[in-house]
């Protein structure tokens, strides 16, 4: 311990020699009571070592908080509640190799509402009174003139 | 490290939340009031602290209580923390240790204006120069720990310290 080193302590830990390092605070107060010019150096640090023991502040966080948060960090993850139509395509496709006849009853619905759909729909032929009737019985006479017509020729270029 | 805290953090590396309790009880408000100077922003600094306490349970496996004391450990975690928001929010000095050159504006010589004029004072002081002078001036914390913290030799942070108690004495000028 030299002067030197007192002065570097002094102009980076300030004048108050408790917050020295621990392990040269004894030595660099005996020089500084032996060496005036260090205890002016010692006097000048005071007043800023003075604000800064004026800073306070306030804390506001609270253990509860802190546990609280901690409550909701391992917490196991809440899944969204599922609609119907995600349980529906959930249960018909799992993720589970153990139930493949599901993911069949999926591809064999379409099939079997087109049959359904197809044996429930009522036969178009039969009454035609209907208004459309109205509508394409003109189109057919013409096609069915024309048909005529055709094979009247047809028959006339045999001849 | 006291021996009641190596055993609490191995309580809490079992999953023992009164442990880890006990252990908040005791570092919550060095830890805020920490996060408080650096940020300025008592919301932010509540963000961190909590964060901190968070990595304290999550990561109590990883703490090593023969490299640094637990408290060393937690405000390491706290400067990197404050470090990272003050480069997200575009508040962080420059790391060049140069001085906000903006003046401080006149103060009363009131107990309370002079608390703001110190808190102005330090919070445009280059964030290495404040994270040193927080850490060495208010933690509780040896200079080998702060040193430790910052990732500096005890050299360093002394050199530092002198630069950030030079400019914190010129801004406060009137004040001393």
């Amino acid at each position: 311990m030299n002067q030197q080193r007192v002065k570097q302590i002094i102009a980076a830990y300030g004048g108050n020699a408790a917050r020295w390092p621990e392990a040269e605070r004894v030595a660099a107060l005996k020089l500084c009571q032996s060496a005036p010019e260090l205890a002016v150096l010692q006097r000048e640090q005071a007043g800023l070592d003075q604000l800064l023991d004026s800073q306070h502040v306030t804390t506001q966080c609270s253990a509860t908080e802190v546990l609280a948060q901690l409550v909701i960090a391992t917490e196991p993850v809440q899944m969204p509640a599922l609609t119907f139509w995600n349980r529906t395509a959930l249960w018909l496709l799992p993720d589970t190799q153990t139930a493949l006849w599901r993911p069949a009853l999926a591809a064999a619905l379409p099939l079997a509402i087109g049959i359904g759909l197809g044996v429930l729909t009522p036969d178009v032929g039969g009454d035609w009174s209907d208004p459309e009737q109205e509508v394409f019985m003109p189109y057919l006479a013409d096609v069915n003139n024309a048909g005529y017509s055709a094979m009247e020729d047809w028959n006339s270029d045999d001849e | 490290m006291a021996v009641n805290e190596t055993q609490l953090m191995l309580q809490v590396v079992d999953g023992d939340r009164r442990a880890f309790a006990q252990l908040v009880a005791l570092h919550l408000h060095p830890i805020e009031a920490f996060a408080t100077r650096m940020l300025a922003d008592a919301t932010e600094a509540q963000d961190v602290t909590q964060e901190v306490m968070l990595r304290l349970w999550q990561r109590a496996a990883v703490f090593d209580p023969q490299r640094a004391r637990l408290s060393t450990w937690l405000h390491q975690i706290a400067y990197n923390l404050c470090i990272d928001r003050l480069r997200k929010t575009r508040r962080l000095s420059s790391w060049n240790e140069t001085l906000d050159e903006t003046p401080a504006p006149p103060v009363d010589s009131t107990a309370e204006q002079r608390t703001k004029a110190v808190s102005l004072a330090l919070s445009r002081l280059p964030e290495r120069q404040r994270s040193a002078l927080l850490l060495t001036y208010y933690q509780a914390l040896t200079n080998r720990e702060v040193a430790h913290i910052m990732g500096v030799s005890i050299r360093a942070l002394e050199s530092i310290l002198v630069r950030s108690r030079t400019a914190l004495k010129q801004a406060l000028e009137g004040e001393i």
